[in-house]
């Protein structure tokens, strides 16, 4: 298992799951030596091994040197993308240097993970590969256009890379939370339907055993995005208007 | 490039999957498969998870064509190609009076496959398991050289290949003794038991009197009746000249793909299976089909369980531990995964095979549809894991599919001797299966 964005809630939340049950090669990936060595001793106080693999998602040297260190111990069968920068829209507004590290990380930095990933498990001929994307990336919104933005890159991309993908042994997951109760989101007030980390691990894990293409973090969001994605810019306006 | 599986239907491997006839296309195959992912010999497909197939290498079914033939009838001394089944030694040694002298639960497994896997059966508190009647065998090794090897020549290497799944070379032939029986009958004595400790009482109490003893548990009712059973015990028999196997009557069609065995369909079957058995010990004279291959009489049985297809879960508890096996049949009972079929089988003496699995003790086979929740399954199976290697026992590996390695060295104490010969004989690890790369072999 790899885990890019260990320390991040959900990405901890997983590879303790999967540490659970004995999980032979685990590398958490995190930006710094000293938050590596953290989290592997707290991934490590339940009694498993774990390999902290340092790559920093701001520089592309460092995304193929991780990959590299978590596979030279064999094949990896599950990938689990869950860096992210959610961004204070208002201090992107007033510095936009701001976006590239938002849209590097969720997007860039993303984008080249998974297809790092995706030419690694082509020659193992096995594997899956989770990408974490957001509702926001369904629709532009007032309040998070720019992380929306880098989250529909992923969503686009995800597509794409399922279809290179399809009828073979090799999956392409992507997660569409809502809004999930976390460190990340604690300067957004909640929105409707909001799920804790343990709800979309759960979710999560299920799913890639089902080798489900799309998650929806809960899943009531399946229809109700189907329907936002219908409306009218205006319509959708209106509404983005009443949410705030 | 393929997409196989073991006889569970998972893990599913995309393979190169190759076919050689004769040892020079053997050698020729060896030699030439790219060596980045290695390359694993392949039978009758019959280990249930990922012992035969390797993910984005090379899978090689094996077929030597020779004809079984007596090195010394006299003694049962039998040559039989690695690619040989079961079933054709028994048909190519009835007619002298001889049998196969341990033969698992299907006949479609090569002489190979059972000496990799040193498979055991329903004797095995008798006569061991199969490597201990392999006189010598023909290996061909990664370097490309065939040696033959016996326990004087290289007992290393032979203890090596004996359960060593594949991984020390390609087997061609092996030398087996084979055992005079009467006739081609068997007689049976089948019984049915109210409990799981009346199952164990009755096949310690079998041993003496049964060369054959095995026991169809219950592991879908909880409760007091949880492992009641049908005890089935048997012995070589005289016989009228019949023919010792008849062809298989009928196959679950390749279109069938849904799975129809789950909690309501295995409590059902149970229930049927428990009350058909008599009440009272009842004997009689069984073919060796219906005695020893009942599962073979339906082809592709596995078909039922749907795409997503089951895992077999086999350990042994040894008998020092006997008093933990209700605790973990309970575990099994009552966890929300229905074990669709489960045999209880006590096993005697150990082999020398370094990777061999029987060893004095209480063995319990069962077979789990795979569910949607399969990280829940395995949490479960890791905690039995952890329970049997507490307690001394094992997993067997030709059954498994999901085992971690980090209980490996555990569960097999001479795991570093089988690791040695395979630094010995293939450094490079040309032979590598899905498996040997999970448990890190």
């Amino acid at each position: 298992m790899l885990v890019v964005g260990g320390s991040s809630e959900i990405g901890a939340a997983l590879a303790r799951a999967w540490l659970r049950t004995g999980t032979r090669y685990f590398a958490v990936t995190e930006r710094s030596e000293g938050r590596a060595a953290e989290l592997v001793a707290d991934l490590e106080s339940g009694g498993a091994t774990v390999d902290a693999v340092v790559l920093d998602a701001l520089r592309p040297e460092s995304i193929a040197a991780g990959l590299e260190a978590a596979w030279k111990d064999g094949d990896v069968d599950v990938v689990v993308i869950a860096i992210g920068l959610l961004g204070v829209q208002r201090d992107v507004e007033a510095d936009p240097s701001l976006s590239w590290d938002v849209l590097t990380v969720n997007a860039t930095s993303t984008i080249q993970l998974a297809l790092d990933a995706a030419r690694r498990m082509e020659a193992q001929q096995h594997g899956t590969i989770v990408l974490l994307s957001s509702v926001a990336g369904q629709r532009g919104r007032r309040d998070n256009y720019v992380y929306g933005a880098s989250k529909a890159a992923v969503d686009t991309f995800g597509e794409g890379l399922q279809q290179r993908f399809a009828g073979t042994e090799i999956d392409v997951m992507l997660v569409r939370p809502g809004y999930v109760v976390s460190k990340m989101s604690s300067g957004v007030d909640p929105a409707p339907f909001a799920v804790t980390v343990e709800q979309s691990c759960e979710r999560i894990i299920r799913a890639i055993a089902q080798r489900k293409e799309v998650v929806w973090v809960p899943p009531v969001l399946a229809s109700l995005f189907f329907l936002f994605r219908l409306l009218p810019r205006k319509a959708w306006g209106s509404i983005v208007v009443r949410m705030r | 490039m393929k997409t196989i599986s073991g006889w569970g239907g998972n893990p599913k491997s995309v393979t190169n999957l190759v076919t050689a006839d004769g040892p020079a296309q053997i050698a020729e195959a060896v030699a030439s498969a790219p060596t980045d992912r290695g390359l694993i010999a392949r039978g009758l497909g019959r280990s249930y998870g990922d012992a035969a197939q390797r993910a984005g290498g090379t899978t090689l079914v094996v077929r030597t064509g020779r004809e079984p033939t007596w090195v010394d009838q006299s003694k049962g001394l039998l040559r039989a190609s690695a690619s040989a089944s079961i079933g054709e030694l028994i048909r190519f040694s009835d007619p002298d009076g001889y049998f196969i002298p341990v033969t698992p639960g299907t006949r479609h497994v090569t002489v190979g496959g059972a000496i990799a896997a040193d498979i055991h059966g329903k004797d095995h508190h008798r006569a061991g398991s199969f490597g201990m009647h392999i006189e010598s065998l023909r290996l061909l090794l990664a370097g490309g050289e065939t040696v033959e090897v016996d326990r004087e020549s290289d007992r290393d290497l032979f203890n090596a290949t004996v359960g060593g799944m594949g991984l020390t070379g390609i087997i061609l032939e092996a030398d087996i003794r084979m055992i005079p029986v009467p006739g081609n009958r068997m007689l049976v004595d089948t019984f049915r038991t109210a409990d799981l400790d009346v199952t164990m009482t009755a096949l310690s109490a079998s041993e003496s009197t049964h060369r054959y003893s095995v026991a169809w548990v219950d592991l879908a009712t909880q409760g007091l009746s949880m492992g009641r059973g049908v005890v089935t015990n048997a012995n070589h028999t005289t016989s009228e000249g019949s023919a010792p196997l008849g062809e298989t009557e009928v196959s679950v069609p390749s279109m069938w793909c849904f799975g129809i065995v789950n909690r309501p369909t295995v409590a059902a079957f149970n229930e049927l299976w428990f009350r058909k058995a008599p009440g009272q010990s009842r004997r009689s004279a069984q073919s060796y089909d219906r005695f020893f291959y009942p599962l073979d009489m339906v082809g592709d049985w596995n078909r039922f369980y749907g795409r997503r297809g089951f895992l077999q879960y086999q350990f042994v508890l040894p008998f020092e531990a006997e008093a933990r096996l209700p605790e973990i049949s309970e575990l099994l009972a009552t966890s929300q995964f229905p074990v669709s079929f489960a045999v209880l089988k006590r096993f005697g003496e150990e082999n020398d095979g370094f990777l061999s699995f029987p060893t004095p003790g209480w063995t319990l086979a069962v077979d789990i549809p795979i569910s949607s929740s399969p990280h829940d399954l395995e949490n479960l199976l890791r905690s039995l894991d952890e329970m049997i290697v507490d307690n001394g026992g094992r997993i067997y590996l030709a059954k498994d599919s999901r085992l971690r390695g980090d209980l490996l060295s555990a569960m097999y104490p001479e795991l570093g001797s089988f690791l040695e010969v395979r630094e010995r004989v293939d450094p490079n690890r040309r032979f590598q299966s899905d498996l040997s790369v999970r448990l890190g072999l």
